[in-house]
């Protein structure tokens, strides 16, 4: 019982340091992009960690059920507002990295027949606007 | 044991503290979006360990709550960091 505690303490303090982990990334990271990708999957996993530290601290089946579905919504929306967040500080212009060389949007933009929002700096703009809203 | 879990809330505190440092100082948009959904995750991890702290299981519904209004917020956020960006 006391050993299962300690796990749970322990794996509690794992995922607070993957949580802290990820605003020093926010604090170091030089862009956006990377700043995102700090925060949707350090701080997702951390909060996967404390989650699940805290079913072992308490294993009660109202708990597993309660943490489980916080598991499922956080696991299922976790990377669609990671996705949502880079798109959005892509889109936007000013979010040129300057230590990230790969510019995958564009080129993926310049292949025949994949025009859209995402044109490089380079390309001209698509007629008739970019997707409907 | 109750050490091990305040300790942990003092690092998901530092954790906000540095979004909150990052939202202050932009110096996007994009950016202060970001350091938002890092207060979402960081303080659902903060309502988690309060949980056990305070030996109050029914928080563990606040959290899921916070999830799902973390989400839909940081969807529009996102929303809103496009079109602010698409004026100019």
């Amino acid at each position: 019982m006391t050993a299962l505690a300690v796990l749970a303490g322990m794996l509690g303090l794992l995922g607070a340091a993957l949580v802290a982990l990820a605003g020093l990334g926010l604090i170091r990271l030089p862009d956006p992009l990377t700043r995102a990708t700090a925060v949707s999957k350090a701080a997702s996993l951390g909060a996967v960690l404390v989650l699940l530290a805290v079913l072992l601290a308490d294993p009660q089946p109202r708990t597993a059920v309660v943490i489980g579905l916080i598991l499922v919504a956080h696991l299922v929306t976790s990377p669609l507002s990671g996705l949502a967040l880079g798109r959005a500080a892509y889109r936007s212009g000013t979010a040129r990295p300057p230590v990230t060389r790969v510019d995958e949007p564009a080129t993926r933009a310049r292949r025949p027949g994949m025009t859209g929002p995402h044109a490089g700096p380079g390309e001209p703009a698509p007629p008739g606007g970019s997707e409907p809203r | 044991m109750s050490g091990l879990w305040t300790f942990a809330l003092v690092l998901v505190a530092g954790a906000v503290l540095a979004a909150v440092w990052r939202a202050l100082r932009g110096p996007t948009p994009a950016d202060r979006a970001v350091a938002a959904e890092a207060v979402f995750v960081a303080s659902v991890s903060a309502i988690a360990i309060l949980s056990v702290l305070l030996d109050a299981p029914l928080l563990l519904d606040v959290a899921l709550v916070a999830v799902l209004v973390g989400f839909l917020t940081t969807i529009g956020l996102s929303h809103f960091v496009d079109r602010t960006e698409d004026r100019t």
